[in-house]
C-alpha cells in the first residue's frame, strides 16, 4: 500500500502542516466517548449472534432484533461497565418481540434489563444476600443498569459486606 | 427532527476550565438537579487526564481519587453531559448504523446546546465564587462507513492499494498544526482504523479530534467555528468523491 500524503493534504506548503508524531498511535476512543473502557469486542459478539436471527425465528410472530436496539443495548452495557477490569459480560437474549434482554446471575444478584422491540425498558435487580427486589420502567430500568451493572460483572465477589483483610495494602505515597 | 443520511456516529464539544474547581458529593446532586430534567440519566466514571496542547506526551497522576468524572444522559442516550473538576462536555451519539438515517442536529444546533448547558454550569460555578474561564476547547468527531465488500481505496481518498492481498490491520493518524493568524496554535488529528460494528460487519472508522487554546485572541465560539471549518475541509480531504455522494 501507499500512502500519498501529498494527496492528503495537497496545500501543505502554503497551511504549513507537519507531521508532529508520526509514529503516533491510534488515537482511541476516550472514556467519555463511545466504546471506551471495556473491550467490547466479545460483547458484540454476543450482540452480533443475537442479530444474526431472522423474523420468525421462534415462531410465526416473532421478530428479529432491531441494529438501534443492540446499538443502545452495547452503548449502556459497554458504559455501565466502565472501569472495570475484564468484567463478567451479560447473558444477550433476544426477544420475540424483537428486543434484546441483558441479564447477569452472579454475585448474589440477579440484574435483567429488557429492552423491548416497541421501545419500552423495563428492568428487575434482585439482591439474593440482602433480599431485596426492585422493579422499574423506562429512565429508572436504565439507571437500575447503570448502578447495578458492576456489582453483577465484576469479578472479585464482594456481594457481602463483610469485612475482610485486603490482600495487599494499598501504596500510599506523599506527594 | 428531520432525518439525514451522514456518517457520523459522535460528536463531542468540550472545554477545560483555567482553574478547576474540586466537585464534592453535595455539588454534583445540586447540579444534575439543574439537567435532570434533560439529562435524568445519572453515572459517576473515572477522571480524563487534563487536555494537553502539545500532547507529544501525556502522563495522568491522580491523588486520593477524589475528582470523578459525572455523566448526566438523556432518556434516549444520545445527548450526555459531562462534568468533571476541570471540564464541561455535550456529547452526541447516533446509536444506530451509518446507513440508517439519523436525527442528527447538525454542528450549528449542537454548538448552540453547548453553550446553552455549559453556561447552566458556569453559572453555578460563578454563584460559589469558582472561576469559569475557559482555557481549552476540543471538538470531535467520529465517523462510521461500511466497508462491504469495498476496497479502503474506494473510501479513502490517499490511499492507494498495490495489490490484492486482503488487509488484516490499518492504522492510520496524523496530527497537524490548525494555525490562527499565521501561527499555529491548536491541532487537528484524523485517525483511521478498521474495526466492526456491533453486527459484525467490517467499518473503516475515521475521527477526528481538533483542540484550541481560549483566550483573548480566540472565543469559544470563534475557536468551535475553526475547528468545525477544520474537520469539514479535512473530511473533503479524506473521503473519496463516492462516500461523500453516499451520504448526499
Amino acid at each position: 500500500m501507499i500512502i500519498d500524503l501529498a494527496t492528503l493534504y495537497p496545500t501543505a506548503a502554503a497551511v504549513e502542516q507537519r507531521l508532529l508524531r508520526s509514529n503516533a498511535p491510534v488515537a482511541k476512543p476516550k472514556a467519555g466517548q463511545a466504546g471506551a473502557g471495556v473491550d467490547t469486542s466479545l460483547l458484540k459478539e454476543k450482540i452480533s449472534a443475537a442479530l444474526a436471527l431472522r423474523d420468525g425465528w421462534n415462531g410465526p410472530r416473532s421478530l428479529a432484533p432491531s441494529a438501534e436496539i443492540a446499538y443502545r443495548v452495547e452503548y449502556l452495557v459497554t458504559s455501565a461497565l466502565q472501569g472495570l477490569e475484564s468484567p463478567h459480560l451479560p447473558f444477550i437474549v433476544p426477544m420475540s418481540c424483537g428486543g434484546l434482554q441483558v441479564e447477569w446471575h452472579r454475585n448474589g444478584a440477579d440484574l435483567e434489563v429488557a429492552f423491548l422491540g416497541s421501545g419500552e425498558i423495563s428492568g428487575l435487580f434482585e439482591d439474593r444476600v440482602a433480599g431485596g427486589e426492585i422493579e422499574s420502567e423506562g429512565t429508572e430500568a436504565i439507571d437500575l443498569l447503570l448502578r447495578n451493572a458492576r456489582r453483577v460483572a465484576q469479578k472479585t465477589d464482594n456481594a457481602r459486606d463483610v469485612p475482610r483483610p485486603a490482600p495487599h495494602q494499598p501504596v500510599t505515597v506523599a506527594a | 427532527m428531520a432525518l439525514i443520511r451522514s456518517p457520523v456516529q459522535e460528536v463531542a464539544f468540550t472545554v477545560q476550565r483555567r482553574t478547576p474547581a474540586p466537585l464534592h458529593a453535595l455539588d454534583v446532586a445540586h447540579i444534575h438537579g439543574l439537567y435532570a430534567e434533560r439529562y435524568p440519566l445519572f453515572q459517576q466514571l473515572d477522571p480524563l487526564p487534563p487536555m494537553q496542547l502539545h500532547p507529544t506526551m501525556e502522563a495522568f497522576i491522580e491523588f486520593g481519587g477524589q475528582n470523578l468524572r459525572y455523566w448526566f444522559a438523556s432518556e434516549d442516550s444520545k445527548f450526555l453531559c459531562q462534568l468533571q473538576h476541570d471540564r464541561f462536555g455535550l456529547n452526541w451519539r447516533r446509536l444506530a448504523p451509518s446507513t440508517v438515517p439519523a436525527d442528527y442536529p447538525g454542528y450549528a444546533d449542537l454548538v448552540e446546546r453547548f453553550m446553552r448547558e455549559l453556561e447552566v454550569a458556569d453559572n453555578w460555578l460563578v454563584s460559589r465564587g469558582s472561576d469559569a474561564v475557559p482555557a481549552i476547547a476540543e471538538l470531535y468527531y467520529m465517523n462510521a462507513v461500511e466497508l462491504g465488500d469495498r476496497r479502503i481505496s474506494r473510501l479513502l481518498r490517499f490511499f492507494t492499494p498495490v495489490d490484492k492481498r486482503p488487509l488484516s490491520n490499518f492504522q492510520f493518524t496524523l496530527r497537524s498544526p490548525l494555525p490562527l493568524e499565521g501561527e499555529a496554535l491548536g491541532f487537528l488529528e484524523t485517525a483511521c482504523h478498521i474495526g466492526a460494528d456491533v453486527r459484525g460487519l467490517p467499518v473503516l472508522f475515521v475521527s477526528f479530534i481538533s483542540r484550541m487554546p481560549i483566550g483573548e485572541s480566540l472565543s469559544l465560539n470563534a475557536a468551535f467555528d475553526l475547528m468545525h471549518d477544520a474537520v469539514s475541509e479535512n473530511v473533503r480531504i479524506v473521503f473519496t468523491e463516492e462516500v461523500l455522494e453516499s451520504f448526499k
